[in-house]
């Protein structure tokens, strides 16, 4: 039987957490599809879906590399995976912080609708949370 | 301590420092008057926290060497949150058009 606790990583917990890696990747390759789709439909780079887009994109990007499975990247450092999860981190927070320091100096939502953007496609809409 | 270690501590305190602008919006929204366009937004907010914590625990995890729990748990359910926070995200839109649609059209039948 597997034992999530356990430490060290026996060949089948390597096959399985490359199996279980793979349906991570599926996941979010599907989120990333949605946001672009989503961003594409917003035409404005300010907007809310390109933002969250860069960071999957470069989320999955540190996962395939991580995963040391793609000869291209395997000349890279080991860590180089991992600081790009910790850069996509940094972004995500980036971008959180000033899209909220935005709408709280303009006044506006954090988030924008498909609506505002389609209204006003200068990207002047800024984000977030409507509850503002 | 690992190199690895250090790197899922500072992922784990970076997301931390992300979830306070969500959370601070679901407090907030507590208060507010509940139309459905917020209640809407607050929902995606709290997936969004839920991405966000899941992404924290998963590097704190990560961090005392649960590898399998980490990897092969948390982090495929962080992603799964955030394919809801965009499958959720993007009927919302495609909600918010046909209704603003409709009522284009019921505006030009008028005239």
């Amino acid at each position: 039987m597997i034992n999530i606790f356990e430490n060290n990583n026996t060949d089948g917990n390597s096959y399985l957490l490359n199996s279980i890696g793979d349906i991570t990747f599926i996941l979010s390759l599907i989120s990333l599809i949605i946001f672009v789709w989503l961003a594409i439909r917003s035409k404005s780079i300010k907007s809310f879906q390109f933002q969250i887009s860069i960071f999957i994109a470069v989320y999955i990007l540190g996962q395939i590399i991580e995963s040391n499975r793609i000869f291209l990247f395997s000349s890279l450092p080991p860590d180089i995976g991992q600081q790009i999860h910790v850069g996509s981190a940094i972004f995500f927070t980036i971008m959180i912080w000033i899209r909220f320091y935005n709408s709280e100096k303009r006044g506006k939502k954090m988030i924008e609708s498909n609506i505002d953007n389609d209204n006003s496609n200068d990207g002047s809409s800024t984000t977030s949370s409507s509850n503002n | 301590m690992l190199p690895s270690q250090y790197y899922n501590i500072i992922d784990a305190i970076v997301y931390l420092i992300a979830v306070i602008i969500p959370a601070y919006f679901i407090l907030k929204s507590r208060n507010s008057i509940n139309n459905n366009d917020s209640t809407h937004l607050r929902k995606l907010t709290i997936i969004l926290v839920g991405f966000i914590l899941l992404q924290v625990l998963y590097h704190v995890i990560g961090t005392f060497g649960f590898r399998l729990l980490a990897k092969g748990f948390l982090e495929p359910l962080s992603m799964a949150a955030l394919l809801l926070f965009g499958i959720i995200y993007l009927l919302s839109t495609l909600k918010t058009k046909k209704s603003s649609n409709n009522r284009n059209l019921r505006h030009d039948k008028y005239i």
